[in-house]
């Protein structure tokens, strides 16, 4: 393992401040869990409250699991002395991606959240892993961010587990589980939410798991976010959506519960599509390649993790060999979408 | 001649009949099946340029002549790519035995690969993604 002494003098002098913090401030902990595994979040008890609101398994820590595997430690910056220490490093070393290569290396990732500019710090410990997140303002970080947090940091988390973080969307039957992957702006979302609106199985609409250890796709967030078109499609379902004034750069949320909606937390992979739409009125299905599932997920899942890990090319590669593929060609008719993929989850 | 894989810049891994390359530091990947992914496990495993031509005529059961020139070319377009690097030392070692995968393989094809480039592009989209006016659906479903 090659050690970084920039960055291991960078994350002794944070841990060291916030346990100074963390003496003064009474926190939380509460366990979130997806898939296998088990993370606690430790934060002041209104921020818990704000930023675990996304996830499906939530539990209080008892005597027995107090001290989970993964631990992410949260603090914001709205009171002066609750600032990290000063950034080391010059103010375009984290470009392009968000990775401060210059203050990371095997044990240890320091990045800045351009979305939140958040500072994160990520270290691998002997039992598993420690995480420190930083935010300016955890009461203005927006809606999106708190239907889908900690993005980076989970990815990191689940990849010392041998799972993989994925850009995609994914509904399942009692049979399996269809991934349905490609860049943003593909469809898959609006698959996922009109689908999840009639109470098929419901994975995730932009991020979920891949455990390449059982080959199942595992849920990460139970929210759906909508822009303001795919909002007017579906005004008329009954679920509380959340942020429908859609200011500049927001979405609308959804945050799904079980009942009404049918909430999957890990199903097999069975197959994956690969949404693209068309000026047609009925959507079809036709077959795909691994190389052409490999394509869709890839690039989209990489640049939106911060360029993963060193694993995660191959990862991906695992996943688009897990099953067949299929080119999902999006047509006007939303109520034959649903249809059809009804019809393909139960043919699994 | 003696190449190696760009190791410190370079994921890579092969599944079956594919191999996939991602240039950490650049963001490019690169995917190629059949006879690129067969070169590169022999690369990566340490054959010189002779070694692999000959391991890949037999494995393709054809001549090494015929398939020389194919090889240097894609061997060229990775060392343009920074994807190998050429040794000036000989190996130290010969590699012996086949270290390629038993699989039904076709005629040989030239080896190549396929090249994105713009992974990291994406990345400076908007963080929530709009979809634009183009989007999908066109139009209230009926």
């Amino acid at each position: 393992m090659k050690l970084n002494p920039l960055a291991q003098q960078f994350a002794n002098d944070l841990n060291t401040h916030i346990s100074q913090w963390l003496q003064f401030h009474p926190t939380q902990l509460t366990n979130i869990s997806i898939g296998p595994v088990s993370i606690s979040l430790q934060a002041e008890p209104w921020a818990i409250e704000l930023i675990t609101q996304a996830f499906l398994c939530i539990n209080q820590p008892s005597a027995n699991n107090s001290h989970q595997k993964h631990h992410i430690i949260i603090w914001d910056g709205t009171l002066p002395n609750q600032k990290p220490p000063p950034k080391p490093w010059g103010p375009i070393d984290h470009e392009p991606l968000g990775i401060v290569k210059s203050y990371s290396d095997d044990q240890i990732r320091c990045a800045v959240d351009f979305e939140t500019n958040a500072l994160i710090v990520f270290e691998k410990t002997a039992t598993g892993s420690r995480t420190l997140i930083w935010f300016p303002d955890i009461t203005k970080l927006p809606q999106w961010y708190l239907a889908s947090p900690f993005r980076i940091p989970l990815s990191w988390i689940l990849s010392t587990e041998n799972i993989q973080m994925v850009h995609g969307a994914a509904l399942a039957s009692p049979l399996g589980a269809i991934l349905l992957a490609g860049k943003s702006g593909s469809g898959k979302s609006t698959t996922a939410l009109a689908c999840a609106f009639e109470r098929k199985g419901y994975v995730g609409d932009d991020y979920c798991a891949y455990d390449v250890n059982t080959k199942e796709l595992l849920m990460v967030y139970r929210t759906g976010k909508m822009t303001a078109k795919t909002l007017a499609l579906f005004l008329n379902q009954s679920y509380p959506i959340k942020n429908q004034s859609l200011a500049d750069g927001e979405k609308a949320i959804v945050y799904f519960s079980d009942p009404p909606a049918s909430l999957v937390s890990r199903s097999p992979l069975k197959k994956i599509l690969l949404p693209k739409i068309t000026s047609e009125l009925e959507s079809q299905i036709r077959p795909a390649t691994s190389q052409d599932a490999l394509q869709a997920i890839l690039p989209t899942t990489m640049s939106e993790l911060m360029g993963g890990s060193r694993s995660t090319p191959k990862r991906l590669l695992m996943l688009s060999h897990a099953a067949p593929a299929f080119h999902l060609n999006l047509g006007e008719n939303i109520g034959q979408l649903v249809k059809l993929i009804s019809s393909c989850l139960d043919s699994i | 001649m003696n190449f190696s894989i760009n190791e410190s810049s370079l994921s890579h891994d092969r599944l079956d009949n594919e191999v996939i390359i991602v240039n950490l530091e650049t963001g490019a990947y690169y995917s190629g099946t059949g006879s690129f992914a067969d070169l590169w496990t022999l690369l990566g495993c340490g054959y010189d340029l002779a070694q692999s031509i000959h391991i890949l005529a037999l494995t393709y059961n054809t001549e090494s002549q015929s398939i020389e020139q194919d090889v240097q070319e894609c061997i060229n377009h990775l060392l343009d790519r920074s994807l190998l690097i050429e040794n000036s030392a000989s190996p130290t070692q010969s590699q012996e035995g086949n270290p390629l995968p038993t699989m039904v393989r076709g005629a040989w094809t030239a080896p190549t690969f396929l090249e994105f480039t713009d992974m990291w592009e994406l990345i400076k989209l908007d963080p929530v993604h709009d979809v634009d006016d183009s989007g999908w659906p066109h139009s209230m479903p009926s």
